[in-house]
């Protein structure tokens, strides 16, 4: 996947005879921003008869659950192909692709990481605005942070306006064995009884970190497919 | 002068710009005159795209059919170039489930080389654009 990656990028620097054209849009929203990125690969992609999706990922769940020691992981393996910034709301943007098992398609990934303390700040609550997908993370060798992922998910479905938002919820630090307080089962039970798959990972220890990366391009691109498939049977 | 349907490839209309890619549905797919073909967004909004004119036309009604666009704006340009876009309406759709969205916009005549679909929203995490249509006469024929 990287490999590809680097080469549309290099082809997309050159620029695309037809893009060059383009008018320069005013973007307003980062969804704006990465559509004009995608617009540019148009042709490129065309060619290699695959789809690359694009997937506003809200990272969420209590402070110091390792929110961010999880993104700058997932981030910095991407050594070639990084696009981020700070902005000064208080929220971390990253963008990186992660290619859906079993096929020639991928998901960029739009991760917006914020700080779990004061999120729900009029600004932020913004940025929260039309997700596609969720991934909660908690601590499993603190109790409480498991017990606000209930709110944590309200948070999310408030945003979801009735849209069906696929999810993942991670329970983080599992090296720090003698100190673990809440178990798989009582979480995996949890997570299915709200519709969300589960994993587990150790940030820490570079174990697993990926995961819940996979499973939201897997669910995601599985949505795509349902969702394609309803628009063929509508005419 | 005869009324004619601006948006078809076969009278000369040419996407210029789609913001979604899937080879299965491309963009091309909203001007080939049928409802069962169409381009799929591929995920976050806004989506966009442009189609151009093979030259400036008079145009008086602007149509879609559509699924699942919540918040959508339609735009013109009388450029040489597909810039300089000015609003022409920005409406809200209704959803009914399993229903094509057939909207019409009549509009009070206007010129245009280029037309702008801007669907700023949606009521799910992608949606379908089966046909566009602009019903018109020709600048100088």
């Amino acid at each position: 996947m990287s490999n590809a990656r680097s080469q549309w990028e290099g082809a997309s620097g050159r620029s695309v005879a037809r893009a060059t054209r383009l008018p320069r849009p005013r973007f307003s929203t980062v969804a704006g921003a990465a559509a004009a990125v995608r617009a540019r690969r148009h042709h490129l992609l065309q060619a290699g008869a695959m789809v690359k999706l694009a997937a506003k990922c809200l990272l969420a769940g209590d402070p110091a659950v390792g929110k961010s020691a999880l993104a700058q992981m997932f981030r910095s393996d991407g050594a070639h192909f990084q696009k981020n910034y700070t902005l000064t709301a208080g929220i971390e943007l990253l963008v990186k692709a992660v290619s859906v098992p079993e096929t020639s398609d991928s998901v960029e990934f739009f991760v917006f990481d914020s700080a779990g303390k004061d999120l729900f700040s009029e600004m932020l609550e913004k940025l929260w605005e039309q997700p596609n997908v969720l991934c909660l993370v908690y601590d499993v060798t603190n109790e409480q942070s498991f017990d606000n992922c209930n709110k944590w998910l309200e948070k999310l479905r408030a945003q979801a306006a009735g849209v069906h938002i696929p999810g993942v919820l991670v329970g983080n630090k599992t090296d720090l064995t003698d100190r673990r307080v809440v178990e798989q089962e009582q979480a995996q039970e949890w997570a299915e009884k709200h519709g969300l798959e589960y994993c587990e990972m150790s940030v820490k220890e570079m174990k697993n970190f990926e995961a819940p990366f996979h499973i939201l391009a897997k669910l995601f691109h599985q949505l795509y497919k349902e969702k394609v498939e309803t628009f063929h049977s509508l005419a | 002068m005869r009324a004619a349907d601006w948006c078809r490839s076969s009278a000369g209309a040419a996407l210029v710009l789609a913001t979604s890619s899937d080879a299965e549905h491309p963009a091309e797919n909203v001007a080939d005159g049928s409802s069962k073909t169409f381009w799929t967004t591929t995920g976050m909004f806004p989506q966009e795209l442009i189609i151009g004119f093979p030259k400036c036309v008079k145009i008086s009604k602007v149509a879609i059919q559509c699924y699942l666009v919540r918040t959508l704006r339609i735009e013109r340009s009388t450029s040489k170039d597909p810039v300089g876009f000015e609003q022409c309406i920005e409406k809200d759709l209704q959803h009914r489930e399993g229903q094509l969205q057939m909207e019409e916009f009549p509009l009070p005549e206007f010129q245009a080389t280029y037309l702008r679909f801007i669907i700023k929203s949606a009521f799910d995490h992608f949606v379908s654009v089966h046909r566009v249509m602009a019903e018109g006469t020709a600048d100088n024929t």
